[in-house]
């Protein structure tokens, strides 16, 4: 569903069972709605309540719900008459059914963290605020390609705070052992992922589901970086980039399963050594420090020709204000503005395991990230916001994508076949239909 | 309806509902009830029911109250189920109508209303054809194997033998399981790397390499299909089960003496007698299918390419998905009008036989 569909909750969860987490937490969504309405009645006299929603939540987030914790008694010492209340939900689709039921019944929290795709499908139901009219934005000091997360229309919508993107993970023993470099260009990732296939092992290992931040998050950097489009599919470049995964999964270098992959099975399968490869985020990197014995390294995504940029498809979270009083929104935007700070920004970075946007936090950020994070922060030089051109047409864009991408690497259609057929179901969503 | 009088007809249902409603009430002339009480079945039967041999009394103001409290009581007793069903089921009903008549997005709050056109966009659209088939395709086949192995596995257990009360009650544990235990179960068995199930066919020498079970729409449906019918199993079984404990044994007996080897006997006697049980069962399996879409969204998603997505899966994938509210409410309508118009075929079709039974 984001960028890093929600690795914090699905990063514990072997095989399919992702969807598991799924449908259990649909149950536990419902109940927090009808919390919800409860603790926006409460007005205490003098103080500002602000309630602060995100899919950080201390079972399944990891450092970052501990560091939040933090960072609100901080901002409530040091702003009295602020008091936060945290109402988080697990990440899943119903996280969004959630916020949308809030949307509808007028109870969005006073904070509200949005993976960035969503931002404009929520703007433009005008229920956010736009953040230049409660004062000057933090905006400016972030990196170019995050400030366009933050836009719908050209108005400025929430704070991305940090970010991420994808990269090829590598196992250095089994790649050693077969005496093979990581690869850089698709033809060589073809011939590696080929011979790096054995009874123990498949060559790589990636998202090929169909669903929100699964397929077509992971297939950018194909796309993109040959020179495809996600509006132009039938273009050579398109198709080129296609016929590669199809490839993959013909050779038998990919386990075939992967269509009902989301970012989950891939971990688990590299961090068990049934990998040798796989293309995954950097919110992973404590999960698999911790696996004993595995030795890894991380590389830029292979391009098709030599000198092609790698372009990132930009994840991470927005920071939003949904509307609701004036005083409430100006204490809200106190909040996002402390949290915007350099050393608040870096402090994020490391708790999420993304990378912060504001410039100014880089250089402190660095100082303790490892050094694998070098491939992620040069793609990200080359980022695409997925919504620039598309906004809230994004997510029907994104499925019907999907959906041809699986039908190729499953054999049901040829790579132009399949591209042919979801272009003419983009064209049918960017006429309106 | 044992204090029947000698000649009286079976109650209808509308009877009953009036006789109970005169429990303790006898003192009231049957003459003076109001329209719509009558009927012959509506004496009380305690007075032993003899036709206008009280005298009638004046029709007091007394005697209106007197009978719109037994009204009130009769409606304090319905109430509860009234409400509960307009709460959990009318209003969504409805609710979901209208959102299927409205141009919705992301925000389901009051979208302008568009009359059919979420229903002809979806009736269009291929994938909504696909999922109608294949919801018609699983409903069928879950349905009849469900059904015939529950009867199978009964039959066996109406025997009695060493250790069947023991085995038939681990018969009842896939019933026991949550849907979403048994998916998860079956999605990692059916793995083409490591699944238990490739191993077991490849160790048996069936086959030579892996069997990757989610990437055709044929693989996908086999094993949704399976996988329902593994779950339907028991409640067929135990209910079929306790139907033919219920047959009485000397019929049968009867029927061997006069000459019926096993086959007649199970199709002459066992099974007409067994028909008022087999037909609630299959009633709830069909309704147990059509409604199916836990497992399904945990095995497969609807995948690969829409090819296993089943009216209930695409209507979530529609509005939770796409972000296609009032199209993905059309399509959970047109999943209603195919259960009514399986639901009408099946009580068309049944209808003596449970009045019978």
């Amino acid at each position: 569903m984001n960028g890093k569909p929600n690795p914090r909750t699905w990063n514990r969860l072997p095989g399919r069972g992702g969807r598991l987490a799924r449908v259990l937490v649909a149950a536990g969504s419902i109940a927090t709605v009808l919390s919800m309405s409860a603790a926006h009645a409460s007005a205490a006299s003098g103080t500002i309540t602000l309630t602060e929603t995100s899919y950080y939540t201390s079972s399944s987030s990891g450092p970052i719900y501990g560091y939040l914790t933090t960072l609100f008694n901080n901002f409530e010492k040091s702003h009295p008459g602020i008091v936060i209340k945290r109402e988080d939900i697990p990440n899943s689709p119903q996280y969004l059914t959630t916020v949308a039921a809030e949307a509808s019944a007028g109870t969005l929290p006073s904070v509200l963290m949005l993976d960035n795709p969503m931002v404009p499908t929520l703007a433009s139901y005008d229920v956010l605020t736009p953040l230049s009219t409660l004062g000057p934005t933090a905006i400016p000091t972030l990196g170019a390609a995050q400030q366009a997360e933050s836009k719908f229309n050209g108005t400025i919508y929430g704070y991305p705070l940090y970010t991420n993107t994808i990269a090829l993970f590598y196992n250095k023993a089994i790649l050693s052992a077969a005496n093979i470099q990581p690869p850089t260009t698709w033809a060589q990732l073809l011939t590696d992922a080929k011979a790096l296939t054995n009874s123990q092992h498949y060559g790589i290992a990636f998202s090929g589901e169909n669903c929100s931040g699964c397929n077509v998050w992971t297939f950018i950097p194909f796309l993109l970086s040959n020179g495809g489009s996600l509006t132009r599919l039938t273009t050579p470049q398109s198709v080129q980039a296609l016929t590669l995964w199809a490839e993959l999964a013909k050779e038998g270098a990919i386990d075939k399963d992967f269509t009902t992959w989301n970012q989950g099975p891939p971990e688990a399968a590299f961090a068990a050594g049934k990998a040798a490869m796989m293309i995954n985020g950097p919110w992973f990197f404590g999960t698999l420090n911790s696996v004993k014995g595995l030795n890894w390294g991380v590389v830029e995504i292979p391009v098709n020709t030599p000198g092609q940029d790698v372009v990132g498809p930009i994840g991470g979270e927005v920071w939003t204000i949904p509307k609701s009083n004036p005083a409430t929104e100006k204490a809200a935007f106190e909040l996002l503005n402390y949290m915007a700070q350099p050393s608040v920004d870096a402090a994020l970075g490391t708790s999420t395991g993304d990378i912060p946007t504001v410039r100014a936090a880089l250089p402190l950020w660095s100082k303790t990230a490892s050094p694998l994070y070098q491939p992620f922060l040069d793609e990200l030089k080359h980022g695409f916001v997925r919504t620039s051109t598309l906004g809230v047409l994004y997510p029907r864009v994104e499925s019907a994508i999907g959906n041809g991408i699986v039908s190729a690497v499953i054999g049901k259609q040829t790579p132009a076949a399949a591209f042919s057929t979801a272009q003419s179901n983009v064209n049918s969503i960017l006429e309106g239909n | 309806m044992s204090t029947q009088l000698p000649g009286d007809e079976q109650p209808t249902a509308q009877a009953m509902w009036s006789v109970r409603a005169e429990v303790g009430a006898d003192e009231v002339p049957t003459t003076a009830r109001p329209a719509g009480y009558g009927g012959r079945n509506l004496v009380p039967r305690s007075t032993g029911g003899t036709h206008g041999a009280r005298p009638v009394r004046p029709a007091t103001t007394l005697h209106w109250l007197r009978s719109h409290r037994k009204q009130a009581v009769l409606l304090a007793f319905v109430l509860p189920a009234v409400v509960y069903i307009i709460i959990f089921f009318a209003y969504p009903l409805v609710y979901g109508f209208k959102m299927s008549v409205e141009k919705l997005g992301f925000i389901a709050g009051n979208g302008p209303f568009i009359g059919l056109h979420n229903y002809k966009v979806e009736i269009s659209d291929p994938v909504t054809r696909t999922a109608l088939m294949n919801t018609a395709i699983f409903l069928v086949v879950s349905v009849v194997f469900q059904f015939s192995i529950g009867l199978g596995i009964a039959s066996y257990f109406n025997r009695r033998f060493f250790l069947a009360r023991f085995l038939r009650s681990l018969i009842i544990v896939p019933w026991l399981f949550p849907p979403i235990a048994s998916a998860t179960i079956f999605s990692i068995m059916f793995a083409g790397q490591g699944g238990i199930i490739d191993e077991m066919l490849r160790s048996l020498h069936l086959i030579s390499s892996p069997i990757f079970w989610f990437d055709s729409s044929f693989k996908a449906m086999f094993v949704i299909i399976i996988v329902n019918i593994w779950i339907g199993i028991p409640f067929n079984a135990v209910l079929l089960y306790s139907g033919l404990q219920d047959i009485p044994g000397d019929l049968r007996e009867a029927a061997a003496l006069d000459g019926a080897g096993p086959w007649e006997r199970f199709r002459y006697v066992t099974l007409p007698l067994l028909r008022p049980v087999a037909l609630i069962v299959i009633m709830l399996g069909i309704i147990y299918t059509v409604k199916t879409f836990d497992t399904v969204v945990l095995l497969t998603n609807g995948g690969p390419d829409n090819g296993s997505q089943l009216m209930s899966t695409w209507a979530y994938n529609l509005a939770f998905t796409n972000f296609q509210t009032g199209q993905g409410a059309a399509v959970g309508d047109m999943l209603f009008i195919f259960c009514m118009i399986v639901a009408f075929f099946y009580i068309r079709a049944t209808r003596r036989e449970v009045v019978m039974g």
